[in-house]
């Protein structure tokens, strides 16, 4: 049997009538990166968010390292680094600070901040107020900040919104090093098939706070034969609007 | 719990907190300077006529009103550029997490409480005030001050947990300082309800023409049962807290 990092079962959140999340089961592998990819507001966010506890689901289960989640919350988030909404930062401190604030919180060494801030290629910019970082650095930042302590499941809400294409480039080739590097699993959402596509290897499709698909992205290219990727996604979620 | 009040101490920007103890030293110790010379012919130029005159205003005004500011500053690091989903997936509880908020704004209070009373002493002694102060009543006095403020201290973070503009925090703080010109006038029995002027009930020296009519007893239960309570909700509201 495979083991999951990250199972959610039944996974529903409803907002007076309207269904955000409805009946979500993922299931995401160790050492993977999963693509949950979907339309703005079909419901990815929602859905990090409860496996976060940011949000309390109507119903269904979450289950991370195979322990229940809210259950078990504490230990369950020392070994989970979450960049949501991003970017997350305290704007009137350094780099540096908002990094130490974290490693504070989460028992790091001062070697591996700065092992973390090179990595992200910080290091020259540590002692500069983030409110003057660009949008780039402010992520790659938010990337530091949610792996300093080296979780073992790291889960990334649209880190490459808003990024040009440079800064794209740039957060996805960090991010498509982090299982091999640092042994982490990821979960990150995009409403962009073709970011999902270049880094993914497990791919699960919400629409309208539904699951339509759940699998490798290998098979999911496989089940559509010769139609392009593109094409399939829009089959899928029966809509002309590009994903 | 250590960790998350370190946390709250590095995010916290010092050098506002010093500015506004700049100001209410300044604003109070030259009143208190002032209205000595002015008011020799009514007063005499004793310890407990300088107190009163220094505690006056700070009592009333700063105070309570720096409870809120400093309040609103605390949650303001989290409101700001999506912090509450940066502090939210911590490994602590909420409560833990709150707590540590509380007990950094009651730390700054306590550090402008002791500031302001270490202030008053030096000014006196420097100015020439008349007899002897009484060190165990200016001691009680600072202690007391604190402890009023908490309540209030509770109730300010229960509201800026909840309510993200700093601005209007502020305002409405100005606005509830104000009936404190009044209100201190009342028997505490009265007066007490209203959790501003706490701080003035249970500051001011007895004895001199400002002091107001105090029981104690019921002023002392009230801010004990009243500090619980705040906590108690603005915790709790602080569980439910859905970020969106």
């Amino acid at each position: 049997m495979e083991q999951y990092v990250l199972e959610t079962s039944d996974l529903t959140k409803t907002y007076g009538n309207y269904s955000a999340v409805d009946g979500v089961s993922l299931k995401v592998p160790q050492c993977s990166i999963y693509g949950f990819l979907g339309a703005n507001g079909a419901g990815k966010s929602t859905t990090m968010k409860m496996v976060l506890g940011l949000i309390k689901p109507d119903r269904g289960s979450i289950r991370v390292f195979g322990r229940p989640f809210p259950q078990e919350r504490t230990r369950i988030l020392r070994r989970v680094g979450a960049l949501i909404e991003s970017p997350s930062y305290y704007g009137h401190l350094t780099g540096y600070q908002n990094l130490r604030i974290v490693a504070k919180l989460m028992d790091v060494s001062e070697s591996q901040i700065m092992e973390t801030l090179e990595w992200v290629r910080l290091e020259n910019q540590a002692d500069k107020k983030v409110k003057h970082y660009s949008l780039g650095m402010k992520q790659r930042l938010g990337i530091a900040m949610a792996i300093v302590h080296r979780p073992k499941l790291l889960i990334l809400d649209e880190p490459t919104n808003g990024l040009d294409p440079s800064g794209i480039q740039e957060i996805r080739s960090f991010i498509k090093s982090i299982p091999e590097k640092f042994g982490m699993t990821v979960l990150i959402s995009s409403h962009l098939l073709h970011e999902i596509e270049q880094i993914a290897e497990h791919v699960g499709i919400i629409h309208e706070g539904q699951l339509i698909y759940q699998d490798t992205l290998a098979s999911l290219q496989e089940k559509g034969g010769d139609l392009p990727l593109e094409r399939i996604f829009l089959e899928m979620t029966g809509q002309g609007r590009s994903l | 719990m250590r960790k998350l009040i370190a946390a709250e101490a590095a995010k916290t920007q010092w050098i506002l907190i010093a500015f506004l103890i700049a100001v209410d030293l300044l604003v109070n110790m030259s009143l208190g300077i002032s209205d000595l010379d002015m008011l020799q012919e009514y007063y005499a130029a004793n310890w407990p006529h300088f107190l009163m005159v220094v505690y006056n205003f700070h009592t009333m005004f700063f105070f309570p009103l720096f409870s809120g500011i400093l309040a609103a500053l605390l949650c303001s690091y989290e409101h700001r550029s999506g912090g509450w989903n940066q502090l939210l997936v911590m490994p602590y509880s909420r409560t833990r997490m709150y707590a540590a908020k509380y007990i950094m704004l009651a730390m700054i209070l306590a550090v402008i409480q002791l500031t302001f009373i270490g202030a008053a002493v030096v000014t006196g002694f420097l100015t020439g005030v008349e007899g002897n102060m009484d060190l165990g009543m200016v001691i009680i006095s600072a202690f007391s001050g604190w402890i009023s403020i908490l309540p209030l201290a509770a109730l300010q973070l229960w509201f800026s947990s909840r309510l993200s503009s700093f601005g209007i925090a502020f305002s409405l703080n100005v606005a509830c300082v104000l009936p404190n010109i009044v209100l201190s006038g009342l028997h505490s029995l009265y007066g007490m309800w209203f959790p501003f002027v706490l701080p003035f009930y249970a500051m001011m020296p007895q004895g001199t023409p400002f002091a107001p009519r105090v029981d104690e007893l019921s002023l002392y239960v009230w801010i004990g049962i009243s500090l619980a309570a705040a906590f108690l909700l603005g915790s709790r509201s602080f569980q439910k807290k859905i970020i969106t």
